[in-house]
């Protein structure tokens, strides 16, 4: 038997005893997700999917490839959610609402994640490869997602915050239409613009899987695909024996937040998806680093910028109610408005984010 | 080497997770609705049914 067929069995093995021990223990829906998030995971990091390292590719080579395979995931994921959502109780949309500090928080969060080329997702699996940016920047992310939790209240009532549900507006086939016809504009704009081909086909197989695992994600949890909520529950649990007392912090007091506090995160969604992207992409990056230098060639002082812009990523997130996952790709995938003021903002702080990363890093990259 | 990198946080993801579980064991009984597929039930509800609040 060779090695690489070895390695596989091995991986399917764990594979199966890690899904059977979870249904077991915890349940099978619980299983799902994390198998749901072990997909995402490996889809992301085997075909190069994402959403940091698109807008970079398009803002500096005009390269409109990875916008379009966006496009294409969000649409696909609208089209079968949408109607879903509205004929089941029991699911319910990504439906966020849009406000002052929560576009401010967009932009700010576009900006981060530029500096490490690493979004909600992308920093989640760039770790998970073994990329030590992302490493030093996760538990930053960690911490800010958690000190964000704590600022929403007050955020929310310093400004007024209004959910805009377009399928409650429209109906689900006028938010549909708005939907698919504005992601169709951004993507012809996104090619017209572009100095490099269109279409990228293993960005769209990508695209059209993560669209999938997605859908599939509402299915099993009852709502879609999120990353940054766990990211602060998993501190904010850390947090507790350690003397923090959650009575005085509204978010962690309304009663979801409050259960999740008391319950093990193997049954909490984002968690277990969180958990899997992790996984996924070690697994698909596993062959492909071997041999690879664990340090980077940059300079140290760019490990305390990774750690703020980490930090940022986490606060910022939590005031725009989501980030490219929950906010971006789930939003607007579910007919949620602040979807797509986070997708105008977000650009935006990106665009400078660009600019900001090449100065830093061409000051820091180390010949 | 990279790898060592994937070792690492794995192995301090599945510390902290062990860490977790013995603080607050999970309990198939009592975990929210196992197996009913697409409840909303369990749900994540820090950006899902904003309230306001």
């Amino acid at each position: 038997m060779g090695s690489s067929t070895k390695l596989r069995a091995l991986t399917t093995l764990g594979l199966v005893a890690l899904a059977g021990a979870l249904t077991i223990f915890v349940g099978a829906r619980f299983a799902l997700l994390m198998l749901i998030g072990i997909g995402l995971g490996f889809v992301l990091e085997r075909f190069g999917f994402g959403f940091a390292g698109p807008w970079r590719r398009w803002i500096r080579e005009r390269n409109p490839q990875g916008v379009i395979a966006q496009c294409w995931a969000i649409g696909l994921t609208a089209v079968v959610i949408q109607p879903l959502i509205a004929s089941q109780d029991s699911l319910i949309g990504a439906i966020g609402p849009v406000s002052l500090t929560m576009a401010l928080a967009a932009a700010v969060f576009g900006l981060a994640m530029q500096l490490i080329l690493g979004c909600g997702s992308g920093t989640l699996v760039n770790a998970g490869s073994g990329n030590l940016v992302a490493l030093v920047a996760l538990p930053a992310f960690c911490v800010g997602s958690f000190v964000g939790s704590l600022w929403v209240p007050a955020a929310v009532a310093a400004t007024p915050h209004v959910p805009v549900d377009l399928t409650q507006e429209f109906g689900v086939a006028g938010s549909l239409a708005i939907t698919l016809s504005l992601l169709a504009v951004l993507a012809a704009l996104a090619a017209w613009r572009g100095r490099t081909g269109a279409i990228n086909r293993r960005l769209l197989i990508a695209a059209s899987w993560v669209a999938v695992l997605a859908i599939a994600h509402v299915l099993v949890a009852g709502q879609p695909w999120g990353v940054v909520y766990g990211l602060g529950l998993w501190v904010a649990k850390i947090a507790l024996p350690l003397g923090w007392d959650p009575a005085g912090a509204a978010f962690w007091t309304s009663p979801v937040n409050a259960q999740a506090l008391t319950q093990s995160v193997l049954t909490d969604v984002t968690s277990l998806t969180s958990i899997g992207l992790m996984v996924g992409a070690a697994m698909a990056a596993w062959r492909g680093v071997k041999g690879q230098p664990l340090l980077p060639a940059i300079r140290w002082p760019l490990y305390g910028v990774v750690l703020v812009a980490g930090l940022v990523l986490g606060i910022s997130s939590r005031l725009a109610f989501g980030c490219n996952v929950g906010a971006l790709f789930s939003g607007i995938a579910s007919g949620s408005l602040h979807g797509w003021v986070w997708l105008v903002c977000g650009f935006a702080g990106s665009v400078v984010g660009v600019q900001i990363r090449d100065r830093l890093w061409a000051w820091g990259t180390r010949a | 080497m990279r790898r060592l990198g994937i070792l690492g946080l794995l192995l301090i993801g599945l510390g902290l997770l062990v860490l977790d579980t013995t603080r607050t064991p999970p309990n198939p009984y009592t975990a929210p609705d196992p197996l009913a597929w697409g409840s909303s039930d369990g749900a994540s509800g820090a950006l899902c049914s904003f309230t306001g609040q």
